[in-house]
């Protein structure tokens, strides 16, 4: 690798920050009848709950054994174990990194290229996100507040360009069907959140404040998700339930000047976010790896990564049933629920027995 | 012989040469016998014309002056050494003193050495000096006598400042040091000489503030000058590939310039600079991108319009680098992007042309670029001509013919004018310019911005002696901040050196 | 070696990108820029297109208004489907359509609520559409309006929008976005509103004109309300920007006032089960003309009086506009069902079904506030 070592954990949240963005600005809208555009206004502050809940288990390992992951941890038990939790962990990364770049697909073969086969697309997108792995921590690091710096101010701008057209009549009543779905769609919108997972995993490769960093980080994205819900209920209202990325259709509302249609900022804003995200997944999946296989080389661990996301994703790509297979909210509750909830309980009850043995 | 026996100067000058004898090993050293060393330095430099060898007899003494015509300073070794060494009574000195008695007590020249290396005694020849045999002695006198034509310090024609000196860097480095020795009048100022090039063995000065330069960084670019393996020096730029970074990007850590006034200021920041003898341009590491749209004159303005300035010039860049793309990708994927009101406009120019947009686009850059080439190496008398015949090749004429597009004419018109607000990156931001409309040509906005991203992620990770190219950006330091795109007031800023020790991570 | 394989499979993968052709197809000289598009529903059931594009072909325009104007050309397509009628177009032409800078989508007469769903699907489905594209009902068919010529030229989709654009300095047009309809169209009563465009005649010199609103409010047919009332349909929907008025002010005069801005708030309370709608307005004007009166100096009084008289009429005249609109035309298109169903969930989720009776049943009351900012050159006195 190029570059090693830590990050700061500003540097850290805002990749979060970004890749979390990416999940929220590619939303896809199912339309049901229980859930309204509003209670998705709504639905972040039952978010931030369950998000800090489910990190307890995590936070809990990081204050016993600060520089260590849960695969380290885990290793201090077993070898055995430790290689089996993190071929767990690089399946639930590859998993999502498979989703992450099929999301891409549909959004580039609905929205940018409609007519054309976008399977060279995928190829050179995920070669391009392997380099990005290859780079090392720090640079993902770096240029994700680079980044940073282009995808917010492009966000806020193309929501400034949109607030003449916000009436709030178009908001529909909060709660219409009850505070069920509502947390339902709390929950899903937890399991869509593969960054719990990536914090257990990588926290020991950040330094600095990463307590106050995560307080931060949760609540300037939930914040972020309920103003971009906001937009998108005021602007739009019903309008936005009959598309498939109401975000994107949002951004071409917006008017500035001459320019009729604000989308391709959009597109730039959903992109950089993706190269980031899958970046950071093959990043950590490569990492993973090399530790628990250390005799072989990390580069090689990123070319198999590479030609394993190529191939699964040009199976789901141009079906979009088969998106919509692995795109399954349940999938993710699951995952996500063993990866930052249960594990990290086992490895804590595990540890504590043994320290008690010992004691 | 008492007063030689005293000669301090003398006595450590003899324990230096043969402690250096013992580490080197082997060497041809040089003969008592006159005509030996005479001979072995005309195998070793054949007939050249140029080096002269002059023999002098004085009283019984012996004496033969080598020296190189045209390199030399004629009237110095006239006035200072041979008419003194000519006029001088040696009756009373042994012949194995002779030669430094004429050196220590009889000529006036400041600059001088001994040698008993005859290798050595040639490379010194040949960079300049004279050189002087006694016969009878085992050393060799060097006398320092340069004078070969060089050209007179003028403002650099590639960085021109309003304010600023017009001084620029010459060919000689000792001129250029000393246009450096003006500017900083403190002991703090150090020079270490390295020589690169194993046939060329050119000078290279590594010139750094001794009070804020980190002494990790200074000697691994003064190893990575050691180390370099190459024949000849023709340039500062030769030595870049040894002092950057060995991760492949196409950005450098290593800056040029060709202002004195530019090199102070970075050895100010903690910053090294490389002289390299025979080339105006002077090497600095590290170097950061944000420098790139830094200029002297940003500091002799008012800040307000320093920062105008900066914010002035990353725009060109933008500009410069992504403008044909992103025409080619809306023309070619995102039309709705086009304005209703040019919709019409552009449409109806690029039917008319039979090249598809990328082609056309990459078509007129490439004459552009060719323009541009042949406008830096002609001669200037025809200058004139080819500015006419460029205007009228890439202007009117092939609008009117058809064959591009009077919006792709604007397109590199503007582009071009941009390249060279920011004439430090024009190497990268051509070759960018290129693949930008091609990956545009190809994938639209979303492989531009895929690209873009991956060039972010490769700058970010050159680390040029472990500072961080993006610096002060990402990462974050924030009292960098005060001259980073704003430029603070000298009052805010003078009270504490930003050094680039506070950059590293 | 392996540097250079890597540039040997780039340059492959290039080739293969290159030769799928794909770069070519959507270059915009093989586009046909799409100006105006209007639907017309045939008895047969098939649909007729009226397309107005950019001729790229001809040469420049020359202008008969004296604005520059692009050349334009008009196509009739059938097809059994909107997007299959559209589609057909690149048989004649050989370009593939460009929407994207669409400015217009005229709907004709013989479309209905009802069939509006149909028409509308491809425009909502495709992404080159933007939501910000005017859509309009034309009194006859749309095909008429896109295919008249004024003297040699069209009748420009430039023309059309900008009348419907003009909605920002007259309140008379009741403008409606692409993406407003739907939302309309998606709301619990579904009924929506359009300016209606009405081909003139005038010897050989043709024009569209706004003559109206068209309601559409029953699935069978539409219904049309008069320019003046759609200034308080507007006003009722608090999109009212800049507007004139005339009215009695007494005295033999009548006064004309410039509406600088206009703020309506909405409240809905229930009394027994029965809605009542509060209305207020908040309206800022200028007198730009008196006629038949003042040659003097104005008094104080004099604008009070002026005040108080505009403020009966303008809410004499909402509450036509909502007799016409809820009593005659039984439609929803100022959107005050909207309230009840954020403000009294539960009471809307009852009555969801029937809706139009409920707010036609409803209680309504208007209180305008008028304020005269500024009176002109004339001078004022304090007598």
């Amino acid at each position: 690798m190029i570059t090693k070592g830590r990050i700061s954990a500003f540097q850290f949240y805002v990749m979060l920050f970004l890749s979390r963005t990416l999940t929220t600005v590619t939303y896809i809208s199912s339309y049901t009848k229980d859930v309204r555009l509003s209670d998705m206004l709504v639905q972040p502050i039952f978010r931030i709950i369950f998000g800090i809940i489910i990190m307890i288990p995590v936070y809990l390992l990081y204050k016993k054994y600060e520089n260590k992951n849960l695969i380290d941890i885990a290793n201090e038990r077993s070898q055995g174990f430790s290689k089996v939790l993190s071929i767990f962990y690089v399946i639930v990364f590859f998993y999502f990194t498979v989703v992450t770049i099929a999301r891409l697909d549909v959004f580039t073969g609905t929205v940018v290229f409609p007519e054309t086969n976008v399977n060279f697309m995928i190829i050179f997108v995920i070669i391009f996100c392997c380099y990005g792995a290859y780079l090392g921590f720090e640079a993902l690091g770096r240029s994700s507040v680079l980044s940073a710096i282009l995808v917010i101010p492009a966000i806020i701008f193309i929501l400034c360009a949109l607030a003449n057209k916000v009436d709030l009549l178009n908001l529909s009543p909060v709660f219409y069907n009850g505070v069920t779905p509502v947390i339902k769609t709390a929950i899903d919108s937890v399991g869509q959140t593969v960054e719990y997972a990536i914090i257990a995993i990588a926290l020991p490769k950040v330094s600095g404040k990463i307590t106050k960093g995560f307080f931060v980080w949760i609540f300037s994205q939930t914040l972020l998700m309920a103003i971009l819900f906001f937009f998108a209920g005021a602007v739009m209202g019903n309008f936005a339930s009959t598309q498939l990325f109401p975000f994107h259709t949002l951004a071409s509302l917006a008017e500035f000047a001459m320019f009729d249609r604000l989308d391709a900022i959009f597109t730039s804003v959903w992109i950089m976010c993706a190269f980031i995200k899958a970046s950071l997944l093959i990043f950590l999946q490569a990492d993973i790896l090399s530790k628990a296989f250390p005799k072989v080389r990390k580069t090689s661990f990123l070319v198999i990564i590479g030609v394993l996301s190529i191939i699964a994703n040009l199976f789901v790509a141009g079906e979009i049933e088969r998106f919509s297979i692995i795109d399954n909210s349940i999938i993710k509750i699951i995952v996500t629920g063993i990866t930052v909830i249960i594990i990290p309980i086992i490895v804590l009850i595990l540890q504590e027995r043994r320290a008690l043995k010992n004691a | 012989m008492v007063i030689f026996m005293k000669n301090n100067w003398f006595q450590k000058k003899v324990e230096e040469i043969t402690m250096d004898e013992k580490e080197s090993g082997q060497k041809t050293t040089v003969n008592t016998d006159l005509d030996f060393n005479v001979r072995y330095f005309k195998s070793q430099l054949g007939g050249s014309f140029d080096i002269k060898y002059r023999n002098c007899t004085v009283g019984d003494k012996n004496f033969v002056f080598v020296m190189v015509d045209g390199m030399c300073d004629s009237l110095l070794i006239t006035e200072q050494i041979m008419n003194p060494i000519i006029n001088a009574d040696f009756s009373n000195v042994e012949n194995k003193n002779i030669v430094y008695d004429a050196a220590d007590r009889v000529s006036a020249s400041i600059d001088k050495s001994i040698t008993n290396d005859l290798d050595k005694a040639i490379a010194e020849l040949i960079s300049g000096n004279l050189v002087m045999f006694a016969d009878g002695s085992q050393f060799a006198v060097l006398f320092g006598v340069q004078k070969f034509p060089k050209r007179t310090p003028l403002e650099p024609n590639t960085e021109m400042q309003e304010r600023g000196s017009r001084e620029g860097f010459v060919e000689s480095f000792k001129d250029n040091i000393t246009m450096l020795r003006r500017r900083v009048r403190s002991p703090v100022f150090k020079i270490e000489t390295v020589e690169v090039g194993t046939t060329s063995k050119t000078r290279a000065c590594v010139c750094y503030m001794s009070d804020r330069v980190n002494e990790k960084t200074l000697q691994k670019v003064i190893d990575n000058l050691k180390n370099a393996k190459i024949d000849t020096v023709l340039g500062s730029g030769y030595l870049q590939s040894f002092l950057d970074t060995p991760h492949p990007s196409i950005f450098s850590g290593v800056g040029f310039t060709e202002r004195p006034d530019v090199v102070t200021a970075k050895m100010a920041e903690g910053k090294i600079c490389i002289i390299v003898d025979g080339t105006p341009n002077a090497i600095i590491v590290p170097y950061l991108f944000i420098e790139h749209f830094h200029s002297l004159d940003d500091y002799l303005k008012r800040p307000y319009y320093a920062t105008f300035i900066r914010l002035l010039k990353i725009a060109s860049f933008l500009v410069s680098v992504f403008l044909p793309g992103l025409y080619v990708a809306v023309c070619t994927f995102h039309q709705e992007i086009i304005p209703e009101s040019m919709i019409f406009g552009i449409t109806g120019q690029e039917s008319r042309t039979p090249f598809p947009i990328m082609l056309e686009a990459i078509f007129i850059h490439l004459v552009y670029e060719i323009v541009r080439e042949a406008g830096l190496r002609m001669p200037k008398t025809v200058g004139h001509a080819i500015s006419i015949v460029g205007a009228l090749v890439i202007g009117e004429s092939a609008v009117t013919a058809g064959i591009v597009s009077a919006p792709m004419i604007i397109v590199v018109g503007l582009t071009a004018v941009s390249s060279f607000v920011v004439s430090t990156l024009y190497e990268p931001v051509a070759v960018l310019r290129f693949a930008f409309i091609i990956i545009g040509g190809l994938s639209g906005l979303y492989g531009i911005m895929l690209s873009f991203a991956v060039v972010l992620i490769n700058a970010s990770a050159i680390n040029p002696y472990g500072v961080p190219f993006t610096s002060p950006m990402s990462p974050t330091k924030l009292g960098a901040w005060r001259d980073f795109i704003l430029r603070s007031d000298w009052r805010k800023m003078g009270k504490r050196q930003m050094l680039i020790d506070k950059m590293e991570k | 070696m392996r540097r250079g394989l890597i540039i040997i499979l780039a340059i492959i993968l290039a080739l293969f990108t290159f030769s799928e052709n794909e770069i070519y197809k959507k270059d915009i000289r093989n586009r046909l820029v799409i100006q105006g598009i209007g639907i017309d529903l045939e008895e047969d059931g098939t649909y007729t297109v009226t397309l107005q594009a950019i001729d790229t072909n001809s040469s420049e325009a020359s202008s008969a208004d004296g604005a520059s104007q692009p050349p334009l050309k008009s196509y009739k397509l059938t097809g059994e489907t909107v997007y299959t009628a559209i589609k057909s177009v690149t048989e004649k032409e050989g370009k593939i359509p460009l929407y994207s800078q669409n400015r217009i989508i005229l709907i004709g007469k013989s479309i209905t609520k009802e069939n509006m769903n149909d028409v509308i699907d491809f425009f909502v489905r495709d992404v080159e559409v933007g939501g910000t594209v005017y859509i309009a009902a034309a009194e006859k068919t749309a095909g008429e309006i896109l295919t008249a010529k004024n003297g040699k030229e069209l009748i420009s989709a430039q023309t059309l929008e900008n009348s419907i654009e003009s909605y920002e300095y007259d309140a008379k047009i009741f403008a409606t976005e692409l993406y407003e309809l739907i939302n309309r169209y998606n709301s619990g009563s579904k009924d929506f509103a359009l300016p209606l465009f009405s081909l003139q005649e005038n010897g050989e010199e043709k024009s569209a004109e706004i003559v109206g609103t068209a309601l559409f409010d029953n699935t069978e047919y539409r219904e049309v309300i008069s320019k003046n009332e759609t200034i308080y349909l507007n006003v009722l929907s608090d999109e009212v920007y800049n507007t004139a008025i005339a009215f009695d002010g007494g005295k033999g005069t009548k006064v004309s006032l410039n509406i600088v801005k206009s703020k309506t708030k909405r409240k809905v309370t229930l009394t027994k089960d029965v809605p009542t709608f509060k209305i207020q307005v908040y309206m800022d004007a200028d007198i730009a003309e008196i006629s038949g009166g003042v040659s003097s100096a104005m008094t104080v009084k004099q604008i009070e009086e002026i005040k108080k008289k505009g403020e009966e009429y303008v809410e004499k005249s909402i509450n036509a506009t909502i007799n016409s609109l809820y009593h005659k035309h039984n439609s929803d298109a100022c959107g005050l069902g909207r309230l009840l169903y954020i403000f009294e969930k539960d009471f809307y989720r009852k009555n969801e079904k029937n809706i139009d009776s409920v707010l036609k049943n409803s209680l309504y009351e208007v209180d305008v506030q008028l304020n005269i900012r500024r009176i002109g050159h004339e001078y004022l006195s304090d007598y």
